[in-house]
């Protein structure tokens, strides 16, 4: 449903990303990685249409995402981005709602799929808070919300595109949100693209992950059995980096080792 | 449900101030002679005071929405069209009409359109020089140039004008419902189709608070849609400048009572904020007719008394980091 191949974005003359090739299935969660500037953020605004490819090809359900009419577009591809700062005071559940604006007329009932989305999120307590009253966590999961709800119960194949979707949670509320992705692709004809840094639960819940080097270029793609190696991540961050296992040897992620100068005691 | 009977308490209070206005003034008249034909009471109620209420309640209606609609397409809760040079630029368009091109001709519905083409040039420099920061400071910054370029623009006019041509500088600083008769009503009027267009954009203007990427991301031509409620907010701001001059506040207090008390969502927030911005001019018009009577205040200094206030608390909230 996602394909993206030799994809490359030039602004003013200078690379921004380079040779990215990918391809996902229905039902399944994509990991992007790179160090900070890799083009990450911008890679799924090329998904969602915010901007064109340069060179490559790049399609979603079989289109450019630029072919399809914007309505029509919300209604397949939702995006959670880097929010900006809600200055006027909607309440959460008004928020969320706002996910179903591209589906008005259709007769599916907005009020019972903000309440789902809202269980599945634990913000029921907060339903008819003022976004203006919440802390930067808990504005981001109303807007994680907003996004999963755009794509709740969608007929057709959809896709949820998620920027640092856990950056502000607390490991509770990761878990809590982390359990709902997985409960949407089961249960709902959808696929996920999630832009993540936390190396620690990187092992956890993805399908594929993509590798962008701090040039934009894609270092690797695959599986992540396949790509998630001490040797690429060492690559790709530019310092030494092992995986790390709990004591009953599962894998537990991935962490910086500790400083070893060459001259050191 | 309860906020449909808000509604109609609204409108009563309304109708009762509208009615208050009818029988308050400086003429002391004998409303037994309301019905006869010719009687000095139905002259003042009929010629003066109607149509003064009238326009009162579609300007100050009008205000308040564009005030909701502004602040929605800056996402900026203290955007006003007099605060952010709107209101300035359709004056100094007016005046500008007034002194080069009514030699022609003067027609009130041209100096109508130049204001309104003055109010929007004002907008698209105000989004240009302080639009690109979502940061809230830029655009106000950015406003008070605008506004003070448009009323040294406007005081410059007096003086190349011709006497009696060009009314005075304080008519279109601090606004007057003075010379008002029913052909500033018949312009007035004109304020309604765009009114309904924007409560007609309420939801849109919800989307587009999210953010440009959030409302494209959720289907919203976003240019197309912002640049809509702009024409529509400036063209409610030209006439209402072009008619009564500037009136401050109205457009930044009411849409923010209505958010405080009743919702956020503008579905709420623009046809509440029409029916107490009409209240509340012709509130403040009787207002500026009895202070000082036989003297008639402008009725901006009404407003900007009311709403200069509540400004200062707000941006000593929003210095604390409240935007409540």
């Amino acid at each position: 449903m996602l394909t993206l191949d030799q994809v490359g974005l030039e602004i003013k003359g200078r690379s921004i990303l380079k040779g990215v090739s990918l391809k996902l299935a229905l039902g399944q969660h994509l990991a992007v990685m790179g160090p900070n500037g890799a083009g990450k953020s911008t890679l799924l605004g090329l998904i969602t249409g915010d901007a064109r490819v340069t060179s490559g090809r790049l399609t979603v359900f079989g289109k450019p995402p630029s072919a399809f009419p914007p309505l029509e577009r919300a209604q397949r591809i939702a995006a959670l981005s880097q929010a900006s700062e809600l200055r006027f005071p909607f309440t959460v559940e008004e928020v969320i709602g706002l996910g179903r604006y591209p589906f008005q007329a259709k007769t599916v009932s907005a009020a019972a799929i903000v309440r789902e989305v809202m269980d599945a999120l634990q913000l029921n307590a907060f339903a008819q808070r003022s976004m203006l009253s919440l802390s930067g966590g808990e504005r981001q999961r109303v807007h994680l919300a907003r996004a999963v709800a755009q794509i709740w119960s969608s007929q057709v194949p959809a896709l949820l595109l998620l920027d640092e979707p856990f950056a502000a949670l607390d490991i509770a509320h990761q878990v809590g949100a982390r359990q709902l992705l997985a409960h949407v692709l089961a249960a709902h004809p959808v696929s996920i693209v999630s832009v993540v840094h936390d190396l620690g639960q990187i092992a956890q819940g993805y399908d594929q992950v993509c590798l962008l080097s701090a040039e934009g270029d894609q270092l690797a793609f695959g599986p992540p059995s396949a790509v998630l190696t001490p040797t690429h991540l060492s690559e790709l961050y530019g310092i030494t980096i092992s995986e790390l296992r709990f004591t009953d040897g599962t894998p537990a992620g991935f962490g910086a080792a500790p400083a070893r100068g060459d001259d050191g005691p | 449900m309860k906020l449909w009977l808000w509604f109609g308490f609204l409108v009563f209070v309304w109708a009762l101030v509208f009615v208050l206005s009818l029988g308050t003034g400086y003429s002391d008249l004998n409303f037994g002679d309301i019905g006869q034909q010719g009687s000095l009471t139905q002259t003042v109620v009929g010629e003066v005071r109607l149509p003064r209420a009238i326009l009162a309640t579609l300007l100050g209606g009008g205000l308040a929405l564009a005030g909701a609609g502004i602040q929605g397409v800056f996402r900026n809760p203290l955007a006003d069209p007099a605060l952010i040079g709107i209101s300035g630029g359709a004056a100094l368009f007016a005046a500008i009409y007034i002194v080069f091109v009514s030699q022609m001709g003067f027609s009130l519905l041209g100096l109508s359109g130049s204001a309104f083409l003055g109010g929007l040039i004002a907008t698209l420099l105000v989004l240009l020089i302080g639009g690109r920061q979502p940061d809230l400071s830029t655009i106000l910054l950015a406003g008070i140039a605008i506004n003070a370029i448009c009323l040294a623009g406007v005081g410059m006019m007096s003086y190349l004008a011709p006497d009696q041509t060009l009314r005075s500088v304080s008519f279109w600083a601090l606004g007057s419902f003075n010379h008002i008769g029913w052909a500033e009503v018949s312009i007035g009027l004109l304020v309604i189709p765009a009114m309904i267009r924007l409560i007609g954009l309420s939801l849109v203007l919800d989307v587009l608070i999210l953010g440009d990427r959030e409302a494209a991301h959720l289907g919203i031509s976003v240019i197309p849609r912002r640049i809509e409620v702009i024409l529509w907010s400036a063209l409610i701001t030209g006439i209402s400048v072009s008619l009564v001059g500037i009136i401050a506040f109205v457009g930044l207090i009411v849409p923010h009572l209505v958010r405080m008390s009743f919702s956020a969502k503008h579905v709420v927030v623009l046809p509440f904020s029409a029916i107490i911005g009409g209240g509340l001019l012709v509130a403040a018009d009787l207002l500026s007719r009895s202070l000082l009577a036989p003297v008639e205040l402008p009725v901006g200094i009404i407003t900007t008394l009311l709403g200069a206030p509540v400004f200062v608390i707000l941006v000593a909230r929003w210095s604390k980091g409240l935007w409540l």
